[in-house]
């Protein structure tokens, strides 16, 4: 998350970002993972909206946020229009299309390519050489 | 709708990640992937309460205007 939080405290004047916090993808009662189980971060599947309320709070305090976060529904609409679960990138441009599109998380979500599709969203033509 | 409760079963499982399941998982990934957006297309549209928002929501077609970027992900 430090890549991204550099980039919205960067374009944050041009471009809207939003967290949007989906549905757990690795909890102690699903599909859990060593790498969470060494660094403490259990977490059951959240089963109610106050629930991954909470988680999502205690998700972005611990990684020092400061980018907006809105919390999908428990009917997971959001996540499953952007096929999104487990992580994954978008920029949607000022009139409401698709500018950029990760690959699906964990492989594909590249903060860097994000960057170069704000850039030049933000600052059009500025990689050209007219 | 069918095809995705299919994936998220696979996902969300807490038996072993076997060989078979993980096969298993990929395809409905596929699946799931040919219908998402893509880029030129128009971004599905919604509204969802802010954290912290006091009951505040974002609906995405309201943003127009300027770019807006969003980062999906969880916790874990």
């Amino acid at each position: 998350m430090g890549r991204l939080e550099e980039m919205h405290q960067r374009y944050g004047e041009a471009v809207s970002f939003f967290v949007v916090y989906i549905q757990e993808a690795h909890t102690t009662d699903g599909w859990q993972v060593p790498d969470n189980e060494r660094e403490a971060i259990l977490f059951e599947q959240p089963k109610s909206a106050a629930e991954r309320e909470a988680v999502a709070a205690a998700c972005m305090v611990g990684q020092k946020v400061s980018i907006p976060t809105l919390i999908d529904e428990m009917t997971n609409e959001v996540d499953r229009a952007y096929a999104a679960l487990p992580d994954r990138l978008y920029l949607i441009d000022a009139e409401g299309r698709i500018a950029y599109k990760s690959g699906p998380g964990p492989m594909g979500f590249k903060p860097q390519e994000l960057e170069a599709a704000i850039g030049e969203a933000a600052e059009p033509g500025r990689e050209r050489r007219d | 709708m069918v095809r995705q409760l299919e994936h998220e079963q696979l996902h969300h499982d807490s038996s072993p990640m076997t060989g078979e399941r993980f096969s298993k998982l990929v395809e409905a990934m596929k699946r799931r992937e040919e219908r998402a957006p893509n880029v030129g297309d128009e971004a599905p549209d919604f509204e969802l309460p802010v954290l912290d928002g006091k009951g505040a929501t974002v609906r995405l077609s309201e943003l127009r205007g300027r770019p807006v970027a969003l980062i999906f992900g969880s916790y874990t």
